[in-house]
This record gives structure tokens, C-alpha cells and sequence, in this order.
């Protein structure tokens, strides 16, 4: 037997198998000439493991090292406890600033009805309570037929997040609720295939393929 | 908690989609950081093959910034995960989706980066106890370099399917949970993926010899 003989065999042995006539592995199929010529030809050897590796027969796994499993669960616990950190430490910088915001708050309060009588214009801004907070992003884009926003709030799936176009055809804009006291990055991408960082955001940050993500701090 | 304890904790390693991951997740929920590594360690390995298939520079850095990147972001969406769904498909949504913006970001960034090529598990194999000569491994690592180059040849949604389906061993309904598509969808993208891998093997030429060198 020779090799383009072999092959062959081997071909409708998957074939059949792709089509559903054949179930088991390929031993029960090839004949002792074809055994034979296996255990002497590397190259159809490997014509079979590729056969068996598309039908789903080949017993053999891959396994990856316990070096690296360590070596990446070890980061990513360094990582989040780093993280942790600088957001506890951030929360305590804020809580100082929510400290000075109230005292100011409470002069304005205090000082408003010396200085104007009648209507305050006060606005109700969302229920400080509550964990979450209002967000709008807006991107002027007039060329655009789409515009969706992708980010860590909805693990950056294209397609979850519509921007809504305005009546002057012109700016893209969504308006969404984020947790409070949490750092989003994201990005907007227009008409499916261009990626952009957000221009009007206060603070880009590097995305680690040499392009920037924008950067919401809550 | 000293090195050696940390270790002991966690050194049952928990299979992904056991029982032991719900009451892990919640752990992890109630701030116990720590039980976040038992998830880190089951699903390294088949993220690890995941990212291996999906990503165009296999360099073995670039593979475990994308696993780290993958496991932080599955940690902060962690407090929106619905209890009452399987954690398994939930981890391997966040993971491919992740995969799939790193793909298209490195597009836009490095058109031209070259593949290198990934070398960490050539040779490293197993197999039901079976034994493998030093031949059986070369056609082993040769096969799946082949492959490799056939499963990127495919659409993204075939290829997805492969990978999950037979390369990942997912079961047909675990794949369309992952993937948000239907069973039957499952089975007609893994038929055609099948199909196109058996016409890039008889396409193929052959010069017997010329992989062994």
C-alpha cells in the first residue's frame, strides 16, 4: 500500500464519520495493510491524527503547565489586591472631600435665603442613597450610521449599548446608570469597526496596544 | 496567610462547572478575595486553550497578559452574576468576549505584528495513560500546528464553535448558552466548521519528510 492509497482510506473514513455513518474511532476500520503502512509512514500517521483531531476521536489532550497556572493565579490575586487598596484608599480621600462638599453645601443652604428670596432653582440631582449614579456620554459624529459604547460595565460587548442620534443629526449621546466608586474605562466604536477613545473624557488611559480607553471615575 | 497555607487551600483543584463553584462564588461575594484563586486555577487551563486558538500573536507573554486581563475583569463583574445560571457559561461569555476586543483592538493597533510562534506545551501532552514515543509527540506537536493554521482559516462564529464544542469538549448546550445562539445553530456551525477543516485536509499538499527537519 502506498501513501496516496492510505490517505484515501483514511478520507472516507472521515467522510463517513462527518456525515454520520461512522461513530467509533478508525481502528475498527482500517484494515492490517493500512496498520501496516501507518506504523512505517510518519506522514499518513499524521494525516490520521489531523483526520481524527476534526472528527473528535484523537484521545490525546493538551495540558498546560502548573507553573503557569500558578504564575497567573498568583498576578491576578496581586492585582486585585492592589486594586482594593487603591480603591479603599481612594474612598477615604473622597470620604474627606464628601466631608468639605457638606460643610459647603451647608453655607449655601444657610447663606441662599440671605442673599435671594423667593424661588431657590434648587435641583434634585439623584437620591445620594442609592448606589448608583447617572451617566451621559455624548460623541459628535455626523458621518456616522452607528455609534454603540463598549466598556468594563458590559465587558465590552459590541452591540449591548446603543447611542441614540439627536434631532441635529449630529451628536451621538446615551444616558446610563453606573455603580458608584468604581473606575469604568471604555470606548465608542462607530459603524461596527472603528474603535475611538472618547474625546470629551477628562482622563485617558493607555489600553495596553498602544491606543488609549477613556476613563470614568464614579 | 503564609505561602504554604495558601497553597494547601486550594490544592484540590476544583473542575469548572462542579457544585464546588457556586459556594466558591459565593464566597468570594461575601469578600473572601482569596477563594477567587480556586476559580483562577480550574479555568487557566481551557482559557489558556481558548486564548492559544483565538488570539493572532500566540507569544506565551501576550497569552498570559489576555488570562489576567480575562480574570480581573471576570472578578469586577463578579457582583452581577446571576446565581441562577451556570457560572461555567457565564466565565467562558466574559472570557470570549474579552478575546473577541482584544482581537479587533490588536487589529487596529498591529495590522502587521507577526504570530510567533507558541512553543510552551510542544510536546507536553496526555493521554488516558498512554505512553507516546518521541515520534508520536513530533506528529502530535506537527498536527496541532496544522490545525492551528486550519481553525484560523475559518469564520470567527465556525471557529468559535470548533473550539468550544470539540476542543473544549462543551457540551452542545453549554456552547449555545456561551455563545447566545440556539442548540441547533450549535450543530449546523460545527457541521460546516468540520466540513471546511476536511477541505483545507484534502487541500492540503503533502511532501512526506518535509515537517520532520
Amino acid at each position: 500500500m502506498d501513501c496516496n492509497e492510505c490517505k484515501a482510506c483514511i478520507d472516507r473514513w472521515l467522510d463517513a464519520c462527518l456525515s454520520g455513518e461512522w461513530t467509533d474511532g478508525p481502528d475498527h476500520h482500517l484494515d492490517r495493510r493500512i496498520s501496516d503502512h501507518l506504523s512505517r509512514c510518519p506522514d499518513c500517521k499524521l494525516h490520521l491524527e489531523l483526520a481524527e483531531r476534526i472528527v473528535g476521536t484523537s484521545i490525546r489532550k493538551e495540558s498546560t503547565s502548573p507553573e503557569l497556572v500558578r504564575r497567573v493565579s498568583d498576578s491576578v490575586l496581586v492585582r486585585i489586591q492592589e486594586e482594593q487598596r487603591f480603591s479603599q484608599a481612594r474612598t477615604h480621600r473622597g470620604s474627606h472631600v464628601q466631608k468639605y462638599l457638606v460643610v459647603a453645601a451647608a453655607l449655601v443652604m444657610i447663606t441662599l435665603p440671605l442673599l435671594k428670596k423667593g424661588d431657590g432653582g434648587f435641583v434634585q440631582g439623584k437620591d445620594p442613597g442609592t448606589d448608583l449614579a447617572q451617566v451621559i456620554l455624548r460623541l459628535d459624529a455626523p458621518q456616522a450610521e452607528q455609534v454603540v459604547v463598549v466598556g468594563d460595565w458590559n465587558d465590552w460587548e459590541v452591540g449591548a449599548q446603543r447611542l441614540a442620534k439627536s434631532e441635529n443629526d449630529r451628536t451621538w449621546s446615551i444616558e446610563m446608570e453606573l455603580e458608584r466608586g468604581k473606575e469604568y474605562r471604555y470606548q465608542f466604536v462607530i459603524d461596527g469597526e472603528r474603535w475611538i477613545a472618547d474625546p470629551n473624557a477628562y482622563m485617558q488611559v493607555d489600553d495596553g496596544f498602544g491606543g488609549v480607553n477613556s476613563l470614568l471615575e464614579m | 496567610m503564609d505561602e504554604k497555607s495558601r497553597y494547601s487551600q486550594s490544592r484540590e483543584p476544583m473542575k469548572p462547572g462542579s457544585c464546588d463553584e457556586s459556594e466558591t462564588v459565593r464566597s468570594i461575594l461575601h469578600g473572601d478575595t482569596e477563594s477567587f484563586r480556586r476559580i483562577v486555577e480550574s479555568y487557566t487551563p481551557p482559557f489558556h486553550g481558548l486564548a492559544k486558538r483565538m488570539l493572532p500573536d500566540r507569544s506565551p507573554e501576550n497569552i498570559e497578559d489576555a488570562l489576567q486581563e480575562i480574570f480581573l475583569l471576570m472578578f469586577k463583574a463578579l457582583p452581577r452574576y446571576d446565581q441562577e445560571r451556570p457560572f461555567f457559561t457565564w466565565a467562558y461569555t466574559i472570557a470570549l468576549n474579552y478575546l473577541r476586543s482584544r482581537i479587533r483592538k490588536g487589529k487596529r493597533t498591529a495590522k502587521h505584528l507577526a504570530s510567533v510562534p507558541y512553543d510552551e506545551d510542544i510536546g507536553v501532552l496526555q493521554g488516558n495513560g498512554h505512553q507516546y514515543q518521541p515520534e508520536d509527540a513530533l506528529i502530535a506537536s506537527e498536527a496541532d500546528r496544522i490545525l492551528d493554521q486550519a481553525i484560523r482559516s475559518l469564520k470567527p462564529k465556525y471557529r468559535e464553535v470548533f473550539i468550544l464544542r470539540q476542543l473544549q469538549d462543551m457540551s452542545v448546550t453549554d456552547t449555545a448558552r456561551t455563545l447566545h445562539i440556539p442548540e441547533g445553530t450549535v450543530k449546523t456551525l460545527l457541521f460546516r466548521a468540520r466540513q471546511q477543516l476536511r477541505r483545507f485536509l484534502s487541500d492540503r499538499t503533502w511532501i512526506s519528510g518535509d515537517w520532520e527537519s
